[in-house]
């Protein structure tokens, strides 16, 4: 590549100032960078040559677009097989059901005595809790309640979870979830829940308690998923 | 801890009541303080700590007895899925006192489902066998197996109330499972599952239901528990090969 300076083509030029905030970390993995409109206003160049310069640093992977949201920096992808492996693997009763999910909430707040407990950092350290609810086919089959140290993900507040999934995320910030240990447990849902999942209150869940661990053995992820038992089951496989 | 709005109070509570037992050191069968100096101590309503309470029951952390107040609960028997034990050995390795009793133990004919899950044509003879599972002498659940008598001719020559039919299969047979597949999913009791367990008639319990295979690929069993959640807890562990 040639080098870029004042003679070169503006969206060339535009292009390796965006590049240097992705690599220099000002543009953060996950978060998006601001909008064409704002970068054309902040250096005086008309959005079509924003767009030009974006375009390339989209196709290059750095950055993704998404319709309506912006673009998105996109940290290094770390192959990581901890989802394919077994585990308890959730199976959808109806088998061709459409998932998704929907961030309901993702707020900081401090850890507290239980979830200083839990991740060996001091009560009043931050972390984040993000709640999330898991469709299929327009209706309810789990709540994910996820709490992470906000050490192992500082970032988090700007990362946008419905364009990056946790496990992306946790690639940008060099994070190795290596184990994850988890619980079934039968629990009944009070109303709150129970709206959420649309069932009657004092309706039975499954509850799926996840410890994610990284190469250090720090817990980076503890999660609580109630998930409805007439939508889905659990199975797992065992190999000596 | 500054309270949340986003948390919900009852998950508040709930933190609440955890840390109070791991800071004021409570063994299993301490007494929690009464609802109301709970409630005054936290500044929580009714109703709010009695949902952080059920749900902690539901957890298997706590239990309650009519009159006398809510205690902390021995530990749920936590039964890991990856483990190379059978039930009995996994209870004793826990610290805990496995026991089974003796609903059915008899050869019978395939029908469709053991047909299918042991590979062997309708009507091949097969072991079946029924027991309740106890835990410290209490019923944690009701366990049916099918045994693939092809592998294993004689195997209903044993007392499975005292005998452990894995060890059996393992040391009789020389039969090792290498590997199989299981599924949980959530059932209410029949009423003799109900009788079996001393719960009520439609009490939820987890159905898990699954398969062995020894080192040739050749099914083994397939069997179907029904385990009560409040004495059994599954587990199992990925990890990043």
């Amino acid at each position: 590549m040639a080098e870029v300076d004042y003679k070169s083509p503006i969206y060339l030029q535009l292009r390796e100032v965006v590049r240097n905030k992705i690599e220099e970390g000002e543009y953060a993995p996950g978060t998006a960078i601001p909008s064409e409109n704002e970068l054309s206003e902040l250096y005086g160049v008309n959005r079509l040559t924003v767009r030009n310069a974006l375009d390339a640093l989209v196709s290059e992977g750095l950055l993704v677009r998404i319709q309506g949201k912006g673009a998105f920096v996109v940290g290094d992808r770390i192959e990581r097989d901890l989802d394919s492996l077994s585990g308890f693997r959730q199976t959808m009763n109806d088998r061709n059901a459409s998932p998704e999910a929907k961030i309901l909430a993702k707020t900081r707040r401090k850890a507290g005595r239980k979830y200083a407990r839990i991740f060996g950092i001091g009560e009043d350290d931050d972390i984040f809790y993000i709640r999330r609810l898991n469709s299929a086919n327009g209706e309810p089959v789990s709540v994910e309640h996820t709490y992470i140290p906000a050490s192992k993900v500082p970032k988090l507040d700007g990362i946008d979870l419905g364009v990056f999934s946790l496990y992306e995320v946790y690639g940008f910030y060099g994070l190795n979830p290596v184990r994850a240990y988890e619980t079934l447990d039968l629990v009944s849902l009070e109303a709150r829940d129970a709206r959420m999942l649309d069932v009657e209150p004092g309706q039975v869940v499954m509850l799926l308690t996840c410890y994610t661990y990284d190469e250090n053995d720090d817990v980076i992820e503890y999660t609580c998923g109630y998930n409805r038992v007439d939508k889905c089951s659990f199975t797992v496989h065992n190999r000596a | 801890m500054k309270r949340k709005h986003e948390m919900s109070s009852r998950d508040y509570a709930t933190e609440l009541i955890e840390s109070y037992i791991q800071d004021a050191g409570l063994k299993p069968d301490d007494r929690l303080p009464s609802e109301r100096d709970m409630c005054a101590m936290w500044d929580l309503n009714r109703t709010t700590l009695r949902n952080a309470i059920q749900r902690l029951i539901d957890t298997g952390l706590l239990y309650s007895r009519t009159g006398s107040g809510t205690f902390v609960a021995k530990p749920k028997f936590v039964r890991d899925l990856k483990d190379v034990y059978g039930f009995s050995e996994a209870v004793r390795l826990a610290g805990r006192v496995p026991g089974s009793r003796m609903i059915s133990a008899e050869l019978r004919e395939a029908d469709k489902y053991i047909s299918r899950h042991l590979h062997v044509p309708l009507g091949t003879k097969v072991f079946g066998l029924r027991r309740v599972r106890l835990i410290d002498g209490i019923p944690a659940g009701v366990e049916t197996a099918y045994v693939n008598v092809k592998l294993c001719p004689g195997i209903e020559n044993h007392d499975y109330e005292h005998e452990s039919l894995f060890d059996v299969l393992h040391l009789d047979y020389g039969i090792k499972i290498i590997s199989g597949d299981e599924k949980l999913s959530v059932t209410t009791l029949d009423s003799v599952e109900a009788e079996l367990l001393g719960k009520e008639e439609g009490h939820p319990a987890i159905y898990k239901s699954g398969y062995t295979v020894d080192a040739d690929g050749e099914p083994v069993d397939c069997y179907r528990t029904v385990a009560l959640s409040e004495y059994v807890r599954y587990a199992t562990e990925m990890t990043a090969r």
